[in-house]
């Protein structure tokens, strides 16, 4: 991640039963920052045990503790192993945080819409999302397989998002005035902030101006995109 | 000469069980007679019915008027004859006689005892008997004596030959089982009935016999009897004495109670029955449907890839042992066989190594999971298994067992958290094009042998014009089976195309549809 903005991420996980363990585990891949709170004194204990320093545990029902862990401008992950808790929890750190992202798990579709009406940034089903898997390695092995090896596998292939920094090279080009390819590299698709946050498919065709402030969606292998960050960070 | 007549028995034994062709007719007949899985009994099940139904109307037509002489030669002969033969070829392959000879030839030498000849006649005459005995097989001896038409009650047989259609017909076979598990039920009824018939037949007999121009004899006694505790009450025959009277109420309301109670039993009967009957016809109904996927299991993911695999019109059948699960399947509307999965008879009967694409172990415990990964594993090498687990342990435990693929809800939740949180905007993207929410979306082409990619290179054709991304290229490895592929991110324009590997593109479905189309019709030009 050439992004320093992802290492820099601070991240509170609520919640450290099954699955909150869990996500814990594969946060921690790629995010150093992380604190876990929890109810149960127990579960602190476990993650202490599995090494995690900034673990606490605090009454997540009341405000007022919320609101001493500094929840501010960091990324609130709610993965209680009980639902009517996890929905509870989300409501009270929308209420009390700021310019924070707030994600949770959910383990229903009615869950799931309780969620997103409390607000909350995104809701990850983790059984639809499990179905959604299985459906997938059924229907389209073959790209499972891709999206595997491109998502989660350490194989140097990868998909990245970077953002066009103002005086660089692509700045008053269009779409099909670069060749990715010659850089090794697939361009999936813009998002552009002009045109509200809805993301443009490079496949619908359309000859998009780049403009700096526009987020590059690009796959390919990391020495590649790190040639191409580079190249784009040169000032004209 | 004994002796000689034994070693001649033996040898022929020997000599059928080591022939080939004769097995095959043997087996042939069987198929054709008895296996309801044989795609050709159906045919000749068809052709037994017009058979019998033409034998019935020629003789149905003959009671008044005079059929023609080739019918008459047709019914007396022909069909009588195709009777036979498949009374004949049905005892033949009831059981097999040079078994029992060559069994008993190798315990006696074994043993070092003489050779019996005698206990194998037994043996082999108890076999036969088995069948001879059968009901089936007694209606199909019956259904040849109307050809005899020298004795004239015997033409009532007749009807017997309607009743070897039984035999052709499974729905038909299917009500006398229902009725046959309610046995006991039925035959006290019927004992009661007719004790009840028998006394009301004597005492109006008593009473009436003398006072009764109806009543002549005890036959006629009779046939009120059954008449009136039937509730029928034709009326031809009624009491004229008070107690004659008498005795009629008692009959009526005796019937009534009966009648009533016959009914609830058949009833009952049908609806104990209800859940198997649903379950054959789940069973004929997915008998025929290749790529089937088997979800074991309809908790939270089963109902989900339920749904989902319904949606993407795959074939799949629900098996789950909990009856409130399987009702809520039911109302679902997904073929659902109440069974366990860990039982490998269960998967045996689904025909898992031919009919079966993938098994998906989506049960809510862990160690049933890792049971089912083993039965299917077991049972065939080359299905594919997808197992849920929330251990991590036993993640390494199903793959061991031989699951392809192994999901943990928690891991998958806490993957997507982290890569939402790193890049939310490829997050969304790849979310929107995976569960092809928005048009865009990524799918996967073959090559298809013949079609104009094959042999071509990465190159020659314009993704880009076409509104493609070819994100990549899945290939086969050389000398292996289909399966198994390593992928090539980003081809470089002189990769070449072979016939087995997969394109991994990305674009909008028109476009990925045109392409496809192009694709297939390539391939019936060059053809």
């Amino acid at each position: 991640m050439f992004d320093t903005k992802s290492s820099n991420l601070e991240i509170v996980l609520f919640g450290y039963g099954t699955t909150g363990a869990k996500v814990y585990e594969m946060l921690s891949v790629n995010f150093s920052k992380i604190t876990v709170v929890d109810l149960d004194e127990s579960h602190i204990e476990k993650a202490k045990e599995d090494g995690i320093v900034t673990s606490y545990r605090i009454d997540i029902t009341n405000d007022s503790e919320l609101e001493d862990l500094g929840l501010d401008g960091k990324i609130l992950f709610c993965a209680m192993d009980e639902m009517s808790l996890n929905i509870f929890l989300a409501l009270s750190l929308k209420s009390i945080s700021h310019d924070s992202t707030l994600l949770s798990v959910s383990t229903s579709a009615e869950n799931t819409r309780k969620l997103k009406f409390i607000g909350v940034d995104k809701v990850i089903d983790i059984y639809e999302s499990s179905a959604n898997r299985i459906v997938d390695i059924i229907t389209r092995p073959a790209v499972t397989r891709v999206m595997d090896e491109i998502i989660y596998a350490d194989n140097g292939i990868s998909i990245e998002e970077i953002e066009i920094p103002p005086d660089s090279f692509l700045e008053g080009k269009c779409v099909q005035d670069i060749n990715f390819r010659e850089y090794g590299l697939i361009l999936i698709g813009i998002s552009d902030k002009e045109l509200g946050e809805d993301f443009i498919f490079v496949s619908r065709g359309i000859n998009h101006k780049f403009d700096p402030g526009d987020i590059l969606v690009v796959m390919g292998e990391t020495p590649n995109l790190e040639a191409f960050y580079k190249r784009l960070m040169e000032r004209r | 000469m004994k002796r000689f007549l034994i070693r001649q028995i033996v040898s022929f034994s020997y000599l059928l069980e080591s022939a080939p062709r004769y097995q095959r007719v043997k087996r042939f007949f069987n198929d054709l007679l008895n296996n309801d899985d044989y795609p050709y009994k159906k045919y000749f099940d068809l052709f037994m019915i017009v058979v019998i139904l033409s034998s019935v109307t020629i003789l149905v037509i003959d009671v008044h008027e005079h059929v023609a002489y080739w019918l008459d030669f047709y019914d007396l002969y022909i069909v009588t004859w195709i009777f036979i033969v498949e009374y004949l070829l049905r005892l033949w392959v009831h059981s097999d006689i040079h078994k029992v000879v060559i069994a008993h030839y190798e315990e006696s030498e074994f043993f070092e005892k003489p050779f019996s000849l005698w206990k194998v006649i037994k043996q082999v005459s108890r076999d036969k008997w088995a069948y001879i005995s059968s009901p089936a097989a007694i209606i199909d001896l019956i259904a040849i004596l109307p050809s005899y038409r020298e004795i004239r009650v015997l033409r009532v047989f007749v009807l017997f030959r309607a009743f070897k259609m039984l035999r052709y017909s499974r729905s038909l076979l299917q009500f006398f089982d229902i009725l046959r598990s309610k046995k006991v039920e039925l035959y006290t009824l019927l004992t009661l009935l007719s004790f009840f018939a028998m006394i009301a037949s004597i005492m109006i007999y008593v009473f009436e016999g003398n006072s009764n121009s109806e009543i002549s004899n005890l036959f006629d006694a009779v046939y009120w009897a059954v008449v009136t505790i039937t509730t029928v009450g034709y009326g031809d025959i009624t009491p004229v004495t008070t107690e004659g009277r008498a005795v009629a109420m008692l009959v009526i309301l005796t019937g009534i109670g009966a009648i009533s109670f016959l009914t609830s039993i058949i009833v009952s009967a049908f609806s104990e029955k209800l859940p198997e009957i649903k379950q054959t016809r789940v069973m004929n109904s997915i008998a025929k449907k290749r790529d089937l996927n088997l979800i074991c299991g309809y908790g939270k993911i089963g109902q989900l890839v339920a749904k989902k695999l319904k949606e993407n019109r795959r074939n799949f059948l629900v098996i789950e042992s909990d009856p409130a699960k399987v009702q809520k399947a039911e109302m679902d509307g997904c073929d659902v066989l109440m069974a366990d999965a860990t039982k490998s008879e269960t998967l045996l009967r689904l025909k898992l190594g031919e009919n079966v694409r993938s098994v998906i172990c989506v049960t809510h415990d862990d160690i049933i999971n890792v049971f089912i990964t083993i039965n299917a594993r077991s049972l065939c090498s080359d299905v594919e298994i997808i197992a849920r687990c929330s251990e991590h342990g036993v993640a390494k435990k199903l793959r061991m067992a031989g699951a392809n693929h192994v999901i943990t809800p928690e891991e998958i939740a806490g993957m997507l958290g982290s890569v939402y949180i790193g890049q939310p905007v490829a997050f969304e993207a790849l979310q929107a094009i995976i569960t092809q929410k928005r048009t865009a979306r990524i799918d996967e082409v073959e090559v298809k042998l013949g079609s104009f990619l094959d042999g071509a290179k990465v190159g020659d054709f314009d993704f880009a014009a076409n509104k493609l991304v070819l994100l990549a290229l899945l290939k086969r490895f050389d000398g292996s089976d289909r399966k198994s592929h390593y992928i090539v991110f980003n081809p470089p324009d002189d990769t070449p195309l072979k016939a087995g590997d997969i394109l991994v593109i990305m674009g909008y479905s028109v476009s990925i549809a045109d392409f496809k189309g192009r694709l297939e019709q390539s391939v019936r030009y060059k053809k």
